[in-house]
């Protein structure tokens, strides 16, 4: 199942196709600032009358105009009533229980701010209250454009987990944002887009390493992906800190506020540029994660970097070194080196 | 005889005001909303009676007006008497007059409510009359004051096209500002004095307020 949306302004066409599985509730859209996200947000949602949207998603036959939600920047909150009556008039409109209403401003942690006013709001709380008013218009598709980004992560952990994995089965979610901690908390598959086009898509593992391969060397510097690794595996214990998981025979620490799936699955991102090698394995890092690897290749990266890529475990882990560095420290395929990184990643692009 | 005048000025600027602000409230959401080469005449049509001498427009409403026109003849073959020099003959043609002092008003507030606003409120299926009554009505209710205030307050000013198409009947069409004239043409100036007084500081009054209300809402309208 997918779909096609298409629309032409001026000398921006979009053209993108995004494939929609229907086993996969939430896609994230990933992209540099003017690769047509939101404006792909907006031609689902039928805002953009010049728009020509068709697909299908599971049982939801695109466009649905009645039936989708987007929250961005561009749908205030109305500024003539309380915060209070903008969260019961939709609630009203579209049927909701009191018990629905209840849950929604709970799960947005909205209910200390219903008595006020609309201005009186804050950048994360008129994030929060957006988000409830949509959540109670009862949208079988909502779209998400960078409805966090105002919010701290304590507090984007709680209520993203809480949309994840209590409201999970009522509706499906495309979300665009640049934070990719959002995108492991909770998207399925994301979706890469450039110049209106869908570059790839797929689980965040394979496109964060397939992505560096479809950009180009001449444009290089437009990668639109940090370069970076996902480790995943069991959960092994909590720490105070965060949790632990296991990596083939190894521990893996890692703070809540870089990765937390559903169930007994922890994924992790490892930023490229923060893994540091060591040939000795005994070496003693300030840092919480040590994993031994084989390197699999060694690649030039961009101005003077080299991309090495390690087998740790059957997953893959990319460090970047410094070029000159691999000049005075041999490095060579097939070599055992340990890779060590630490357990939070605070990734904004 | 002064009192008869005042009451029938204020009965007339009063109905012609109701009667624009039902009247323009329309045709200035519509003109906000249109985007077409002609939207340019007819906002011409509409702004007309600013520019034009109120003699000019006075003179075309009474040819309208009269038994043997197409509006004087169905006019009174529904109420059976003449439209000419009668109160409604006045209060349409104040209606017209003014039209554009309650449309401009309207008109920049309607272009001021973002379509995000109605987008979103679409969006999340409110219907129709909720949208009016949370979006559209609290956005443009300082318009509304303005329009109405200076539809009033201009009604109350008109003179030319009163003299043109409702004479000098007392009780019928003789408003304060065509009574001040007569009491100077007769050369009674105690009158004179005290009905331009009253106009001139009723006016002023109501001037004051619409000017603090648009500084205090940071309103723009265009028609001084």
């Amino acid at each position: 199942m997918e779909c096609h949306v298409s629309q032409r302004a001026g000398a921006f066409a979009l053209q993108a196709r995004l494939t929609l599985p229907v086993g996969c509730n939430w896609i994230g859209l990933f992209g540099p600032s003017g690769a047509g996200k939101s404006t792909l947000l907006r031609a689902l949602a039928g805002l953009e009358s010049t728009a020509q949207v068709i697909g299908q998603w599971g049982e939801l036959t695109l466009p649905d105009a009645g039936k989708t939600v987007l929250v961005s920047a561009q749908t205030p909150l109305f500024p003539a009533i309380t915060v209070a009556r903008n969260l019961q008039l939709v609630a009203h409109h579209n049927q909701q229980t009191e018990a629905q209403t209840d849950w929604a401003i709970d799960s947005c942690e909205c209910r200390q701010l219903l008595g006020k006013k609309t201005s009186a709001l804050s950048g994360g709380e008129l994030q929060r209250v957006k988000l409830a008013r949509a959540l109670l218009a009862a949208p079988a598709l909502l779209l998400l454009d960078e409805s966090f980004s105002a919010m701290d992560t304590a507090l984007k952990q709680r209520i993203q987990w809480r949309l994840r994995y209590e409201w999970a089965g009522h509706c499906r979610v495309i979300m665009v944002s640049h934070d990719l901690n959002d995108m492991m908390r909770c998207c399925q598959q994301i979706a890469l887009i450039s110049a209106g086009k869908v570059l790839s898509q797929g689980d965040i593992a394979t496109t964060l390493s397939e992505q560096h391969s479809l950009v180009k060397p001449a444009c290089a510097d437009k990668q639109v992906l940090p370069m970076a690794s996902v480790l995943k595996g069991l959960f092994y214990s909590q720490t105070p800190g965060g949790v632990q998981f296991k990596v083939g025979q190894h521990i893996v620490n890692c703070s809540e506020a870089a990765a937390r799936d559903n169930s007994n699955h922890i994924a992790m991102l490892v930023p490229a540029s923060q893994v540091v090698l060591s040939q000795r394995s005994d070496a003693q890092l300030s840092l919480s994660n040590s994993l031994p690897g084989k390197i699999m290749t060694l690649e030039p990266s961009g101005a003077n970097q080299v991309k090495v890529c390690l087998a740790c475990a059957d997953q893959l882990l990319i460090a970047l070194v410094d070029s000159t560095v691999i000049k005075s420290i041999p490095l060579c395929p097939g070599d055992t080196v340990t890779a060590h990184f630490g357990s939070r990643f605070e990734y904004h692009l | 005889m002064e009192a008869t005048a005042i009451i029938l000025t204020l009965k007339l600027a009063g109905l012609s005001t109701l009667l624009l602000m039902l009247l323009a409230l329309p045709v200035s959401w519509g003109l906000s909303r249109w985007n077409s080469p002609f939207k340019s005449v007819v906002q011409a049509i509409v702004a007309l009676p600013l520019v034009l001498p109120p003699t000019v427009l006075g003179f075309y409403l009474l040819l309208a007006f009269a038994p043997d026109s197409v509006i004087g003849s169905w006019w009174q073959s529904i109420t059976g008497e003449r439209l000419a020099f009668t109160f409604e003959a006045l209060l349409l043609g104040s209606v017209i007059y003014s039209l554009p002092f309650a449309v401009q008003p309207l008109h920049a507030g309607f272009t001021q409510l973002h379509p995000h606003y109605l987008e979103t409120a679409r969006m999340l299926n409110l219907p129709w009359y909720t949208r009016l009554r949370v979006v559209v009505l609290p956005a443009i209710k300082p318009s509304i004051f303005i329009a109405a205030g200076l539809s009033f307050a201009h009604t109350i000013g008109e003179f030319g096209v009163v003299l043109m198409i409702g004479g000098n009947i007392p009780g019928e069409t003789r408003v304060v500002s065509i009574a001040l004239f007569d009491h100077v043409e007769s050369l009674n100036y105690a009158s004179a004095h005290m009905l331009a007084a009253v106009l001139l500081v009723f006016s002023l009054l109501l001037l004051i307020a619409l000017y603090y209300l648009q500084g205090k809402r940071r309103l723009k309208w265009n028609v001084m």
